[in-house]
C-alpha cells in the first residue's frame, strides 16, 4: 500500500509547496495512503498556534508513506481523540466531515518533544538522492579526466577508510560533545562567558588545523608523553591503541570544528531569544522558562547546523591533510601516494570516496538538522 | 556663528574599534609581505651551511631553519604568497561566483537548482580535490593553488551570493521601484546592487581569510608552492621534522597564519554586521 511513493511529486523538498496545500484538500484518491503519520501531534490543539505546530502540518503531506506501520491502519483515529485533521483512511470524507474543534482543556501543550517520522525520512531521502547523485556524477566526470584503465586497489581502500572513517567519527563528536554545550551557555548566559567563548571561537575558526596539530603533539606528544606523536596501531593488533593514535588528530580537527559550531549555535540561541513567537508563548501562558526550554534549543540548534553545513564538508579535505602530520595511513596517505606515482585508478577511487566523505558528513549534518528543526528547508 | 550643537565627540563602539584594529592589522601585514618583494633582511634561496637552525639572536632575529634560511625572510615571503594566491583566487571566484547567482536569481527555480547542484558538486571536491586533479594534469604549482582555491570559491561565492539576493527578494521598495515601471537589470542596478556591494565585500573578505588558510593546507601537502619559492604552508612542512628539537621555525608560520586570517575575519564580519545594523 505504499506504492505511492514515486508518485509523489518532485517538489517536496520546496518548503513552500506542501504549505499552499490545504491537508485533506487533495482529492486525488489513489494518493491517499490509509496512514496516520504524525502521532504526536496530538498534543497541540488546532487552534493553538504554538510551536511547530503550523509548520508540522505541511510536513504531513499525505504523499509521505515512507515508515507508514501496519498498526497505523488497523488503530482507529477517533480512540486518539481529537486532533489534527491527516489524511484519514477514506480521502472523500475528509471535507465532508471537518474535526470538532479541540477542547479548551488542551489549549496548554505539554511539554512533550514533537517527531513526525515519515516528513523527516522523506527529507533525509532526498538529501540521499542528492548525496548520491554528487558522488555518480563525481565518479563519471573523474573517469573522464583522469582515463584510468586499470581496476583501483578496493583493499587498500578500505584499509585506508578504516583509518579515515573512525577518525571523522571522533571529530564529529568531540564537535558536538564540546561546542554544543560551550555554544548553549554563552547564548543563554551571556556575559563573561559568552565573551569568552567568543574570543576562543573567533581564534579557533582561524587556526590552521595543521599548526593547532603540531602545537599538540609538541605539547601533548613531546612535553608531557601522554599521547604519541603519531603512527598508528593497526586495528586488528590493538584496537584500544588504534583509537588512542587517532585522539590528537581528531582533537586537532574537532577543536576548531567545535569552536565554530559553538559560535553558530550562540549565535542560533541569541536570535531565537528575541524571535517574536517567544512572546507569543508567554502569551498563551507558558512561563518564559518553559518556552525557552521547549523552544529555543531546538530552532538554535537548526540554525546552527544550517550554518554547519560548510565546515563540515571541509573537515573531510582538513582531515585528510592532517592525517600526514601524523603519519596515518588513511585516505590523504592513498591521495598523496598514488599521485606521486601517476596511479590513476587509485587517485580516481581515492578522490571518489573523498567527495563520499564530504557528501557523509553534510549528509548527516542534514539529517540532525532535520530532527532538530522539522521545518525541513529544501536547499542548503 | 552657526546654531547647531558642537559636535560631540562620542567614544567609538567595541565592535568599530576591532573592525579597525583588524584592518590596520591587514594592512599592516600586506605591506610587510609587499616589502619582501624588494627586500628581505636575507635572500630565501640561499642556503647557509653555517647558519643552521639557529636560535634567535641579533643577526636573525627569529633564528633560522635547519637548512640555515632566515625564519623571518621566509614569513615575509610566505605571508606574500598567501596573500597573492587567496586574492588571485578570491577574485576568480568573485567574478565568476557573483554574476553565477545574479543570473540564477533571475532566471528562476531550474537555474537555482542547477546552481544548487553545481555548487554542490566543488564543495564536495573541495579544494583537496580540484588540486589534485590539477596536479595530476599539470604537476605541482603556486597556479594550481590559485586555479583550485578559485574554482572552489566560485561555489562558496554563489551560494552566499544566493542566500544573500534572496534577503532582498521580498522588499518593499524594489515592489515599489517594479510598480513604478523599473524591471530587469535595471532594477537590479539601481536598488539591489547599492545594498548588496558591503555584503559582497564582506563575502570577498571572507573568501580571502579562507583562501590563506587553503592555500596553505595545500603548500604544507606539497601541491601549491614549490621549494624555490616560499609559502607558510612549505615552512610548516620543513619545520614539522625538526619541531621537537628546534620549534620556532613551526611556530612563526603559524602564528603568522593565525594572525592573517583572524584580522580578515574580523573585517569580514564586522563588515556584515554593518550592513545588518544599517538595514
Amino acid at each position: 500500500m505504499s506504492k505511492d511513493g514515486e508518485a509523489s511529486p518532485l517538489v517536496i523538498d520546496d518548503p513552500v509547496a506542501p504549505a499552499e496545500m490545504p491537508i485533506g484538500a487533495s482529492t486525488s484518491a489513489e494518493a491517499e495512503p490509509p496512514s496516520d503519520p504524525v502521532v504526536e501531534i496530538v498534543a497541540l490543539p488546532v487552534d493553538a498556534p504554538v510551536g511547530p505546530s503550523p509548520d508540522l502540518l505541511p510536513a504531513a503531506d499525505p504523499s509521505s508513506d515512507i515508515s507508514a506501520t501496519p498498526s497505523a491502519d488497523s488503530s482507529p483515529k477517533e480512540a486518539e481523540g481529537p486532533q489534527i485533521p491527516t489524511a484519514g483512511e477514506n480521502a472523500a470524507e475528509i471535507p465532508a466531515t471537518p474535526q470538532p474543534p479541540a477542547p479548551a482543556s488542551r489549549v496548554y501543550p505539554s511539554l512533550a518533544i514533537t517527531f513526525s517520522m515519515p516528513p523527516l525520512l522523506e527529507y533525509a531521502g532526498w538529501r540521499l538522492l542528492e548525496w548520491l547523485a554528487t558522488v555518480a556524477v563525481a565518479a563519471v566526470l573523474l573517469s573522464v579526466l583522469l582515463r584510468s584503465s586499470a581496476p583501483a586497489d578496493l583493499a587498500l581502500l578500505a584499509d585506508r577508510l578504516g583509518v579515515t572513517l573512525p577518525l571523522l567519527a571522533l571529530c564529529l563528536v568531540i564537535a558536538g560533545v564540546i561546542g554544543a554545550p560551550m555554544g548553549f551557555l554563552a547564548g543563554l548566559l551571556g556575559g563573561p562567558v559568552d565573551a569568552i567563548v567568543r574570543a576562543l571561537s573567533a581564534v579557533g575558526t582561524a587556526v590552521l588545523p595543521i599548526w593547532l596539530a603540531m602545537l599538540l603533539v609538541l605539547v601533548f606528544a613531546a612535553t608531557l608523553g601522554w599521547l604519541q606523536p603519531g603512527g598508528f596501531v593497526p586495528w586488528a593488533q590493538n584496537a584500544g591503541g588504534a583509537l588512542f593514535s587517532l585522539l590528537l588528530p581528531a582533537l586537532a580537527l574537532g577543536l576548531p570544528m567545535a569552536l565554530e559550531f559553538a559560535r553558530a549555535l550562540r549565535n542560533g540561541v541569541r536570535h531565537a531569544l528575541v524571535d517574536p513567537w517567544l512572546e507569543t508563548a508567554r502569551t498563551m501562558g507558558w512561563t518564559r522558562r518553559e518556552a525557552v526550554i521547549r523552544f529555543v534549543p531546538r530552532q538554535a540548534l537548526g540554525d546552527a547546523l544550517g550554518e554547519m553545513l560548510v565546515p563540515l564538508s571541509l573537515l573531510v579535505p582538513a582531515c585528510v591533510i592532517v592525517e600526514n602530520v601524523f603519519y596515518l595511513p588513511g585516505l590523504g596517505r592513498l591521495l598523496l601516494s598514488s599521485l606521486s606515482a601517476g596511479d590513476a585508478a587509485n587517485l580516481q577511487s581515492a578522490l571518489v570516496t573523498l567527495v563520499a566523505l564530504v557528501g557523509l558528513c553534510r549528509f548527516i549534518g542534514q539529517v540532525l538538522r532535520g530532527l532538530a528543526d522539522p521545518r525541513l528547508p529544501g536547499g542548503a | 556663528m552657526s546654531l547647531s550643537p558642537p559636535p560631540v565627540a562620542r567614544p567609538l563602539a567595541l565592535p568599530m574599534i576591532r573592525l579597525r584594529l583588524a584592518v590596520i592589522a591587514t594592512l599592516v601585514l600586506l605591506l610587510i609581505g609587499f616589502v619582501s618583494i624588494v627586500w628581505t633582511p636575507y635572500p630565501v634561496d640561499q642556503l647557509d651551511a653555517l647558519a643552521q637552525a639557529q636560535a634567535p639572536s641579533a643577526s636573525h632575529l627569529l633564528g633560522t631553519d635547519a637548512l640555515g634560511r632566515d625564519t623571518l625572510s621566509m614569513a615575509m615571503k610566505g605571508i606574500l604568497t598567501s596573500f597573492v594566491v587567496s586574492a588571485v583566487a578570491a577574485a576568480i571566484g568573485l567574478f565568476i561566483g557573483i554574476p553565477l547567482a545574479v543570473a540564477a536569481a533571475r532566471w528562476g527555480l531550474v537555474a537555482e537548482r542547477l546552481l544548487i547542484g553545481g555548487a554542490g558538486l566543488f564543495l564536495s571536491f573541495s579544494a583537496l580535490g580540484i588540486a589534485a586533479l590539477l596536479t595530476a594534469h599539470f604537476g605541482p604549482s603556486a597556479l594550481n593553488a590559485m586555479l583550485a582555491v578559485g574554482l572552489f570559491n566560485i561555489a562558496v561565492v554563489a551560494r552566499q551570493t544566493r542566500e544573500d539576493l534572496r534577503a532582498f527578494q521580498g522588499r518593499d521598495y524594489l515592489a515599489a521601484s517594479r510598480l513604478s515601471g523599473l524591471a530587469g537589470w535595471e532594477l537590479a542596478r539601481r536598488h539591489v546592487l547599492p545594498s548588496l556591494l558591503p555584503l559582497l565585500g564582506a563575502t570577498a573578505t571572507a573568501q580571502l581569510a579562507h583562501g590563506v588558510l587553503l592555500e596553505a593546507g595545500l603548500g604544507y601537502l606539497g601541491l601549491a608552492s614549490q621549494p624555490p619559492g616560499s609559502s607558510l604552508g612549505l615552512m610548516l612542512r620543513d619545520a614539522q621534522s625538526v619541531m621537537l628539537f628546534e620549534p620556532l621555525p613551526m611556530l612563526v608560520p603559524g602564528a603568522a597564519l593565525l594572525l592573517i586570517v583572524v584580522a580578515l575575519q574580523v573585517v569580514a564580519r564586522g563588515l556584515r554586521q554593518e550592513v545588518k545594523h544599517a538595514a
